[in-house]
């Protein structure tokens, strides 16, 4: 397994249309993909899960990826994350 | 024999065809149970595949028709409907609870629609019904029973809806769809942004749209906020009539957008828009508007379920400080109680309300609510020309009184070391006639004023204008309220001040000319309106209007000024 933490410093927290882009690209992994939070465990490629987390500005957060392509999955949504400027 | 329905205009226009209706397929879900789980997993997998393509076909039609924008809506649906905890949560419902498929698939949902709802933010609020379309269109599979297809329609049409999901308007094709109209819906609701995006009439809230049948021929008056079912031969003349006229019209407005708002013989005057949402800016800007003369804040307090924050109000003030580029923008602060209520903010039932605890009096007394508008308000101040007027000022103490709690807020922000606009200007609404009166002691201490005409007037002649029985009273041109606006104008101008108005009577053509004359210096009115006055003013001369004033303020009713303007100022 891989993972990797951030903090999120977009005003907006994890907001919809961000959430939409990474929920995307999580479903072309074969990889487990998942987002914590606050103590609990969200499954990446279920937008409604991770909509319902709620994320806020200045939460931290860890990616964690778990298979054949997890270093991949990993990478690709780590470029998504600071591309739309969620964390710095 | 016709009948009227009356409605909320929500795109302007008039559109005349046969009616559309969109019924809603019965989903009505049973609950069956059923020992075999296998065969309602392959009818779920079966009616996600069809809806897939579904959506599929929608997100090209809306990618191609409206842009990126819609087509992300379509792509959020795909999300929604491929999510694998939503599926395998179905699943698991048809499994150890032993029903059938349509059963799992309205409690799961259900409980993500209510898990939405319940949020605190309204972006998400906003997101169960995307939850809500998607349902409608896997139970509408599994039932076996077809939704609408509006990509079918080849023929010109005016759709009838209880009300319109974004799935369906993605679908409307503008050659065929001429206008439409719903029972739900408001001004700012989607399906109104849409009709005036696409340029189609629309009549939306009319709370009995969906009596119209199928087929009848129904006129959507896009103006006026009327719809016309089955109107006679004579009804139909007359509205083709206005139809021609009100492009052409358009056309000859349309040059306008970018001329400036100068009388015949040269005087300036500046032509205002009023605002309830930062979305209403497109329409300001594509209107020419040069300022936002009222930007009402009540929008942001409305139909939500806590206060909003200081961030949330900050993030709307800014976009449209910074959408307006430098142009003027008066926004108006808190104008809530008496009728408009919140249910948040309970506040005890008043005999009067219009003549109750609201507005500044609310805010005078509910400090941290007024403090966090302001905050909101100045730390947006250094993204554009921002301009701050208190509503429902009775007296000199009130206005000082909120001028030194803005103050106060400013050296606050200072403090922590946050910029604010050093060229705020600071005015009031005159809407309530002591402060008209008392405008020379005002004029001193405000930077401008803006005339409320739809209170002033109310307020003046002790008569509610919904109020059938007494409207008659209301009336812009009586002598009584143009003496009042004439004491506020030059109270301002006497103290190097300026006045402006955001009332209806802003936008009015018999007001134009008069209040042209007595110098009033912005006119803040509908954003659709501003072509139409812009175009009246390049008609007047400045001079002879002024000229006129002193024989109009002789004239002792309403009906006489009328007269006198439409003779001496509406040549047509």
């Amino acid at each position: 397994m891989v993972s990797k933490a951030y903090t999120i410093t977009a005003k907006e927290g994890l907001h919809a249309r961000p959430c939409s882009l990474i929920v995307t690209e999580a479903m072309k992994y074969t990889a487990d993909l998942s987002l914590a939070y606050n103590e609990s465990e969200k499954n990446l490629k279920s937008i409604m899960a991770i909509m319902a987390l709620g994320v806020p500005h200045n939460a931290t957060i860890e990616i964690r990826a778990n298979g054949a392509d997890e270093e991949a999955a990993l990478e690709a949504i780590n470029a998504i994350i600071y591309a739309e400027k969620l964390a710095q | 024999m016709s009948s009227i329905i009356q409605g909320i205009a929500a795109s302007a226009g008039i559109a005349i065809a046969k009616a559309f209706t969109l019924q809603a397929p019965n989903l009505t879900v049973e609950k069956r149970t059923t020992t075999e789980a296998a065969p309602e997993h392959t009818r779920l997998d079966d009616a996600l595949a069809a809806s897939t393509v579904d959506l599929e076909k929608i997100k090209d039609r809306a990618l191609t028709e409206f842009g990126e924008e819609q087509a992300a809506i379509f792509q959020a649906h795909l999300l929604v409907l491929n999510d694998p905890d939503w599926i395998s949560q179905v699943k698991d419902y048809v499994s150890n609870e032993q029903v059938n498929a349509e059963f799992a698939v309205q409690t799961v949902s259900q409980t993500f629609i209510d898990l939405f709802e319940a949020m605190d933010n309204e972006y998400m609020r906003e997101r169960a019904a995307d939850i809500r379309d998607v349902t409608k269109r896997v139970l509408a599979h599994l039932l076996g029973e077809r939704l609408v297809d509006l990509t079918a329609i080849d023929e010109q049409v005016i759709i009838v809806a209880e009300d319109l999901t974004p799935s369906d308007t993605a679908q409307l094709n503008k050659d065929f769809v001429q206008g439409f109209t719903t029972d739900i819906g408001g001004r700012t609701s989607h399906s109104a942004i849409l009709a005036r995006t696409l340029e189609i009439p629309a009549v939306v809230g009319t709370k009995e749209a969906t009596t119209i049948k199928h087929g009848d021929t129904v006129i959507v008056d896009g103006l006026a906020g009327q719809v016309i079912v089955n109107p006679t031969e004579a009804e139909i003349a007359t509205y083709r009539e206005k139809q021609t006229q009100y492009s052409a019209q358009k056309a000859e407005w349309a040059k306008l957008a970018h001329e400036p708002s100068q009388s015949a013989d040269g005087h300036h005057v500046e032509l205002a828009a009023n605002i309830g949402t930062p979305e209403d800016i497109t329409a300001v800007l594509e209107y020419g508007g040069e300022g936002v003369g009222l930007y009402r804040t009540e929008f942001l307090y409305m139909g939500r379920d806590v206060l909003p924050t200081e961030e949330e109000q900050f993030e709307a003030y800014k976009a449209v400080l910074e959408k307006m580029d430098g142009k003027p923008v008066v926004v108006r602060t808190l104008d809530i109680g008496g009728d408009k209520e919140l249910p948040y903010l309970p506040l005890p039932h008043e005999m009067n309300p219009f003549l109750g605890y609201r507005a500044i009096r609310l805010c005078l007394d509910e400090q941290t609510i007024f403090r966090t508008q302001l905050r909101a308000l100045l730390r947006a101040s250094v993204y554009g020309n921002l301009k701050v007027m208190f509503p429902m000022i009775a007296t000199v103490n009130e206005f000082r009184q909120a001028k030194a709690v803005l103050l106060d807020v400013k050296a606050e922000l200072q403090q922590e070391g946050i910029k604010v606009s050093e060229t705020i200007e600071i005015g009031m609404m005159v809407e309530i006639p002591s402060s008209a009166v008392m405008a020379d002691i005002f004029a001193k201490e405000v930077d401008f004023f803006s005339i409320g005409t739809n209170d002033l007037i109310q307020y003046t002649m002790a008569a509610d204008r919904m109020n059938e029985r007494v409207s008659y009273l209301y009336q812009p041109y009586n002598p009584a309220i143009l003496k009042l606006v004439q004491m506020v104008i030059d109270a301002a101008h006497k103290e190097g001040k300026w006045a402006g108005m955001c009332g209806e009577m802003a936008g009015d053509e018999v007001a134009l000319p008069i209040l042209l004359g007595l110098g009033l210096d912005e006119f803040s009115m509908s954003a659709t309106s501003i072509l139409r006055a812009r175009s009246q003013l390049k008609q007047l001369s400045r001079e002879q209007t002024q000229a006129a004033i002193a024989e109009i303020m002789t004239m002792a009713t309403a009906d006489e000024v009328e007269a006198y303007v439409r003779e001496h100022f509406m040549t047509k």
